[in-house]
């Protein structure tokens, strides 16, 4: 190509008619014949008027790779015939069928108009030559960088899936026996205020247990001022008193020792929210261990003939809380079955829906809706999912997919940030595709699956 | 007497409300609130700061929605209002490159790491008040408590 | 090697003249006491033009010098031992010692008090940014409020802490002026210029303005609420011939600017305080002949009620800048010691100056003291020149029909006021210079006109104040 480029400031057709017209000087090669071999005698310049060659290189490991490759318009033997060895450096052989003509070393100088010698007739030919290998010889290095790059890249997710797995794994028990403990202390101790409650102190304590903190650390302040302006409470204590969230009317029946009692009223509650931040905590844990560990399973446990809408609907069962206060709108078409692993599934699912969803109540959309909708179009299954919140800021949209990003605000959702990545991946493994439009008011996900 | 504050900023409400409690001995001497974002904390020191009183001690997450840790310590940093404030970066999921900037442009007193150990945090709590009360001019020997000793000797020794 | 050089000058030449014999100097009845004091004045002069130590410690210098050579408590090489002849008069150690608590230094301790509570609270902020909002957004205009307010914050707090509060306030706006626009060195001239002019303003604005309180005594006395009653109209005229002269020399292209100055008053009770002392200073400042405290027993009012409510804190005493008032100290000591030696008087009598056009010694004085001001501190201009100059004005009856002493006095003062064509000139024209928009030529161009003109309107105002009989 850029060989062709150099020539046309020569006058290749002048070249062609003064040096290779004679008929007699003419090969034709049909497809895989040898022009000429790695070593062995080469004394002519070859013109390719139709076909194409490929040359090969044979090194001292005994590694076979392509030098070069011709078509029409361009010459081969370049090297052997100009450098006087007359002797091949590579071997070249027909690619197709294809007609050749050539000069050899004996071949008189042309006489032209400006009295050029036969070196200035075909010095641009063999400058021209020379860069279009270097020009290929630089192609083939980046692109091997490049196969190098995807492939230590593929690597390395793989062995840190592996890694994240393995920690997963070990610390599945650890937590297991968290969650189960927790669960029996508070328990426990819930029954044993019950019984020894005296002061109706135990109902803090349950509405502790019950809502934890619900209040944002503004709420607290301004509600902490406005008990000071009901009650003369210092600082602390109606704070502490703010903190539990309770309304005037629940604290109405302890009005009248609510000085001494705050105190004790927040020592109840905060028992409980205790019990409550660390119950959705150890559930959490077990979340994310058990997102964790799939991380590194790709291939395991595949069922054949899945119907994915199932696995859409066992997502929703899982966020039924949050959807309470989010519009659902489904749409799930017929589709083939796919070879797949549900949870995995189940995953890619719920991780979308839960950020769509928390972005929505968290900036307060008026009437949140999520659409989920999955359809049937040749071998792939598309599957959208689409909120009405806010949109990813455009700064963001690079870095959604990345491990450790969060915009995680309110409530207990300890942001390890690694959702999308994880459905990133997940998609991926299943040869699969995920993009995500965003615009205030609207923000799209596509996922398409391919179904064998 | 002008009032000293403790602000710590997290956006995880229940781990704020575990800094809080760990900080809890210092309750009698000063006070400690609570902000889920680095745009609420502003507006607080702001008010606190036309109200006369003191920022004392900023105790901030680094990896939150909205402003970073970082950024919002390296405005306060910046803010003439508190040239004295020290400032504590407890966090998790830091790089090095936060960590850098940390130190340099936001000048972090102190770096903890999650999970942190409650006797190290109070340690260092401690030990960043003193600094902010004999740095401010305050007297010292009403805020005893609130010193870590060691420190304060020390520095007391240096001002001669 | 330049700085030793200076060190050998600065203290070869005194010592020389200290065991020159006496014969030499041209004086009659000239004592040992004299030349001692003549030593220890070109030791001055040395030290403060070449600078080989901080202006400040030559003070302290001058004082400690004084104390060791000139006072009835001197090293015992330098006292008398009984042979009193041409020996002259011993000082008294505790008045030199003194200077250091002097009633200027209390007048300027007060107002360091003021400046730096005003500080603290952000009161200069808060007023900067109210009162620029009505210059609106047109840059001359705006140029001409930061001027103002500049003039006026450097009435009571220093210049030099001014002009950084000012610059800083600046430094963003210029930032989004294009790079040729002209106006970018208007803006940055308009600082150092607004507040070396409005130092004059008012006796604590600038420390010769003090220096000069300490020899306007007695008959020539000149009060608080006097002195801002002619500096003022003075800084203002000043002020806006030189904003007039800024504007049409570096004119503006940009054609809006937005100052945005964040803050709000604190309303805290100890603001408040500070808000309502402040304010109460400056009446009694101004108020003097009714209730008949002098402004040096006002200016000790902030500085009890700030310490006793810890407004100003131990911490904050530590930043007070007790170097400049150690400088105005050294300056009252040797003024002292050319006074109470009667060197200022045998100098100025050995001259015939009765025989000189007496205006043409005011026009020589003050453009003496204008030239030194340009090269070196204002501050040590005064206390230099001043002694001299207060004993001129008192020997010579040829100045009474144009104002006496007084008018001599205050001449040279504005005049040492006046330098501001250097870098060098005044630490308010190194911030400004350092923020590396502005040239030295460009500096100097506008130094020289303003302080020349700022020359010729203190002849005019002496001039009128001698018409309305003030002197």
């Amino acid at each position: 190509m850029s060989s062709k480029r150099f020539l046309q400031s020569v006058d290749l057709d002048w070249l062609k008619e003064a040096y290779f017209s004679n008929p007699e000087q003419r090969r034709s090669l049909k497809k895989g014949d040898v022009l000429m071999k790695q070593g062995e005698k080469n004394d002519k310049l070859y013109l390719i008027l139709s076909g194409s060659l490929v040359a090969h290189l044979t090194n001292e490991e005994g590694n076979n790779f392509e030098v070069f490759r011709s078509t029409t318009d361009m010459f081969v033997g370049v090297y052997s015939f100009f450098s006087k060895t007359f002797s091949s450096y590579a071997t070249i052989l027909a690619e197709e069928d294809s007609e050749l003509a050539f000069i050899d070393s004996h071949q008189d100088v042309v006489e032209d108009d400006e009295c050029r010698t036969f070196v200035e007739h075909f010095m641009p030919i063999v400058v021209s030559e020379i860069s279009a290998r270097q020009l290929m010889a630089q192609r083939v290095a980046m692109e091997k960088e490049n196969t190098l790059k995807k492939l230590l890249q593929t690597e390395k997710m793989a062995t840190l899936g592996q890694m994240a797995a393995g920690l997963a794994h070990e610390l599945n028990n650890a937590i297991g026996v968290l969650q189960r403990k927790t669960e029996w202390l508070s328990e426990e101790i819930s029954e044993y205020l019950n019984e020894k409650d005296t002061k109706g102190m135990f109902s803090f304590f349950k509405i502790g247990l019950k809502k934890g903190q619900f209040l944002s650390s503004s709420d607290v302040r301004k509600r902490q001022k406005e008990l000071q302006s009901k009650y003369p409470l210092d600082n602390n204590l109606a704070k502490k008193l703010a903190k539990t969230g309770l309304t005037d009317d629940e604290l109405l029946p302890f009005k009248e020792e609510i000085l001494e009692g705050a105190e004790r009223m927040n020592y109840y509650w905060e028992i409980g929210s205790t019990f409550h931040d660390m119950l959705l905590a150890s559930n959490h844990a077990v979340h994310v261990v058990k997102s964790v560990k799939q991380l590194g399973v790709a291939n395991v446990g595949k069922t054949e003939d899945l119907d994915l809408n199932e696995s859409i609907k066992e997502a929703l069962s899982l966020l039924k809380s949050i959807l309470r206060r989010v519009d659902l709108k489904l749409e799930l078409g017929e589709l083939k079955t796919i070879s797949a692993n549900s949870g995995e599934l189940v995953q890619i699912w719920l991780n979308i829906i839960k950020n769509g969803c928390e972005s929505m109540l968290n900036s307060n959309t008026v009437s949140p809706t999520i659409l989920v909708k999955s359809t049937m179009k040749g071998r792939w299954i598309n599957v959208i999912i689409e909120d009405n919140g806010p949109g990813i800021p455009d700064d963001l949209k690079d870095k959604i997919f990345q491990p450790s990003f969060t915009t995680k605000k309110d409530g207990l959702s300890f942001g390890l940030g690694l959702g999308l990545a994880i459905v990133q991946r997940l998609v991926e493994n299943y040869s699969g595709k995920i993009g995500v439009e965003s615009r205030p008011g609207k923000t799209t996900f596509k996922i398409k699956l391919p179904v064998s | 007497m002008e009032k000293l504050y403790i602000i710590c900023v997290d956006d995880q409400r229940e781990v704020l409300s575990t800094i809080a409690k760990d900080l809890a001995v210092f309750e009698n001497d000063l006070i400690i609130e609570e902000c889920e974002s680095a745009t609420e904390a502003e507006e607080l020191i702001d008010e606190i700061d036309s109200e006369g009183d003191f920022v004392a001690l900023i105790i901030s997450d680094h990896v939150m929605p909205g402003k970073s840790g970082v950024d919002f310590l390296s405005d306060v940093n910046k803010d003439e209002r508190f040239p004295n404030t020290q400032k504590i970066l407890l966090t998790g999921l830091a790089t090095h490159q936060d960590t850098i900037e940390a130190i340099n442009s936001a000048s972090i007193n102190q770096y903890l790491e999650k999970p942190w150990n409650k006797e190290e945090l109070i340690k260092s709590v401690k030990k960043l008040l003193t600094r902010f009360i004999l740095k401010t001019g305050l007297d010292y020997q009403k805020y005893l408590p609130l010193t870590d000793q060691e420190t304060l000797f020390e520095i007391l020794k240096k001002q001669g | 090697m330049r700085k030793s050089l200076n060190l050998l000058i600065s203290i070869g030449i005194p010592l020389l003249i200290l065991i020159l014999p006496q014969s030499v100097f041209p004086f009659e009845n000239f004592t040992i006491i004299e030349q001692r004091v003549v030593a220890i004045f070109f030791l001055a002069a040395l030290f403060w033009v070449l600078e080989p130590i901080p202006i400040y410690a030559t003070s302290v210098l001058i004082i400690v010098l004084e104390l060791m050579m000139l006072t009835e408590s001197s090293f015992v090489l330098f006292q008398d031992h009984g042979n009193r002849e041409n020996f002259g008069n011993y000082l008294s150690y505790k008045e030199i010692m003194g200077t250091f608590a002097s009633p200027i230094i209390m007048l300027f301790l007060g107002g360091f008090f003021l400046a730096m509570s005003a500080t603290k609270y952000r009161l200069d902020q808060n007023l900067a940014r109210v009162l620029l909002k009505p210059f609106g957004k047109n840059p001359k205009m705006v140029m001409l409020g930061l001027m103002s307010i500049t003039a006026i914050f450097s009435m009571f707090m220093s210049n030099t802490a001014t002009t950084a509060m000012m610059l800083s306030i600046l430094t963003p706006v210029l930032a989004v002026f294009t790079p040729n626009d002209k106006g970018k060195v208007a803006f940055a001239l308009a600082i150092p210029v607004a507040a070396n002019i409005g130092g004059i303003g008012t006796p604590i604005g600038t420390p010769p303005n003090a220096i000069a309180l300490k020899y306007l005594i007695g008959d020539d006395l000149v009060t608080f609420s006097q002195w801002m009653g002619f500096g003022i109209p003075f800084v203002i005229i000043l002020l806006l011939f030189s904003w007039v002269l800024l504007a049409v020399l570096f004119p503006i292209e940009t054609k809006e600017i937005n100052l945005d100055i964040k803050g709000k008053f604190l309303k805290s009770q100890k603001a408040i305080i500070v808000y309502f002392t402040f304010s109460i200073t400056i009446l009694l400042w101004l108020t003097d002949f009714i209730h008949g405290m002098n402004s040096y027993v006002v200016a000790l009012i902030p500085v009890a009620v700030f310490s006793a409510l810890s407004i100003i804190n131990k911490e904050d005493l530590k930043k007070l800048s007790w170097d400049v008032l150690w400088l105005v100290s050294g300056g009252i000591a040797l003024g002292i010691a050319l006074e109470k030696s009667g060197l200022a008087l045998t100098a100025v009598e050995s001259i015939p100056f009765e025989n000189f056009p007496p205006l043409l010694i005011v026009v020589a004085a003050s453009i003496l003291a204008l030239t030194m001001a340009n090269f070196m501190s204002n501050t040590a201009t005064a206390n230099l020149l001043l002694p001299i100059i207060a004993a001129l004005g008192t020997s010579l009856s040829s100045l009474d029909d144009f104002g006496g002493n007084q008018m001599l006095i205050l001449a040279v003062t504005f005049a040492a006021s006046m330098g501001m064509a250097l870098p060098i000139s005044t630490p308010p024209n190194a911030l400004a210079h350092a923020t590396g928009l502005i040239q030295t030529n460009q500096m100097t161009k506008v130094g020289l006109i303003v302080g020349l003109s700022g020359v010729l309107l203190t002849y005019l105002m002496l001039y009128i104040m001698n018409l309305i009989n003030f002197f």
